[in-house]
């Protein structure tokens, strides 16, 4: 009877303390949610404030600055292209490799760090897989005689071959980029649902 | 109606259709830029590759300084349709819409290439103050399959 008892007590004291410890949570959570507001949210992920900050930090280290609003539009473009590179299984293994990072270099915010790089992984497949029409290239070529002008060759200019071809994509995919980001991200922006949410709707 | 006034009212609806023809061609809007050759080289007029461009090159400027961006931004070469924002273009092309373009004086045409001509030209406009402009240019003009687009060079703004 008596060890009934305490087993009795026990639970009720457990319970207790289980109802007590979800109550607090419930309030730690809601004072979060007042102090880090939702930014944006998608499919399978949600923009806090503190994730905004830590990317204006980041951004800040390298001496630039920018409006809050812009802060915010860069971490949503963070976000988005890290989920996508992840999705497309981009191996950040040869970024490091290619920066020369050791593993006792990683930083403490290992995830953020990781998404950075994934979302350079990202852009970088954007570019250089950056379809440009036939006649965009053609019409460089043929407008900048100078530029591909050579003696050596009997026309007097260097022809258009797939080595040329691929060097004036990439003189022109470098100069579109602006272009190039806005159009994928409003793709992923669609994609992943992204509803913005405060006063940058 | 016997078969000669059905004879007449059709000759009538016909001349009808011409006069109004002709009208719509005499006071319809004006696409092409009033374009001389000096006085003293009146051979430059020879000098056009084709119609076509002699054409487009009036037609070009007309647009621009009517501030139809859209279609001048349509006639612009396909490389620097996919470079620029059409925006920044607007923005950069909205001095001339502020002028009133009175002619365009070719001075020379220079073949650059097969495919790439460069035509001097100057430009004569009053500016929004009224008064009368004179401006020295240089444009050029790339053929390609058949089709003409113009190549719009500002290394300041737009460095290719």
């Amino acid at each position: 009877m008596r060890k009934l008892f305490i087993i009795s007590v026990q639970m009720i004291l457990l319970g207790f303390a289980a109802t007590y410890s979800f109550g607090q949570e419930s309030q730690q959570d809601v004072q979060k949610l007042y102090q880090d507001p939702l930014i944006a949210k998608g499919d399978g992920f949600e923009i806090r404030q503190s994730y905004v900050n830590r990317f204006q930090e980041f951004i800040e280290q390298g001496n630039e600055k920018t409006t809050q609003a812009e802060y915010r539009k860069g971490a949503l473009q963070l976000k988005l292209f890290a989920l996508e590179a992840e999705r497309m299984n981009l191996d950040t293994s040869l970024l490091e490799k290619e920066l020369g990072e050791k593993e006792d270099e990683i930083s403490e915010d290992e995830s953020f760090e990781q998404e950075v790089k994934l979302r350079y992984l990202y852009f970088k497949n954007i570019l250089d897989t950056y379809v440009l029409d036939d006649l965009i290239i053609e019409s460089y070529y043929y407008a900048h005689p100078n530029m591909f002008a050579d003696e050596n060759y009997e026309s007097g200019y260097i022809p258009l071959d797939m080595g040329v071809q691929e060097d004036i994509r990439g003189r022109i995919v470098g100069k579109m980029y602006r272009k190039i980001l806005q159009k994928e991200m409003e793709e992923l922006k669609k994609k992943y649902h992204v509803e913005i949410v405060g006063e940058n709707k | 109606m016997n078969f000669v006034s059905y004879k007449k009212t059709v000759q009538m609806i016909c001349s009808l259709c011409l006069l109004l023809l002709i009208a719509s061609c005499s006071y319809g809007p004006a696409s092409q830029a009033t374009v001389l050759y000096p006085e003293e080289k009146k051979e430059v007029n020879e000098l056009w590759p084709d119609k076509e461009l002699k054409s487009l090159f009036a037609h070009y400027w007309f647009l621009r300084f009517d501030g139809r961006v859209k279609d001048s931004f349509a006639m612009e070469a396909p490389y620097f349709k996919a470079i620029v924002n059409e925006n920044h273009y607007k923005l950069y092309t909205k001095g001339a819409k502020k002028n009133e373009l009175i002619d365009l004086t070719v001075l020379d045409i220079i073949k650059e290439t097969n495919r790439l001509y460069e035509i001097h030209y100057q430009i004569r406009f009053k500016n929004a103050e009224g008064e009368e402009m004179l401006r020295f240019r240089k444009d050029n003009w790339l053929k390609m399959h058949d089709h003409w687009y113009h190549v719009l060079r500002d290394k300041m703004i737009f460095p290719m």
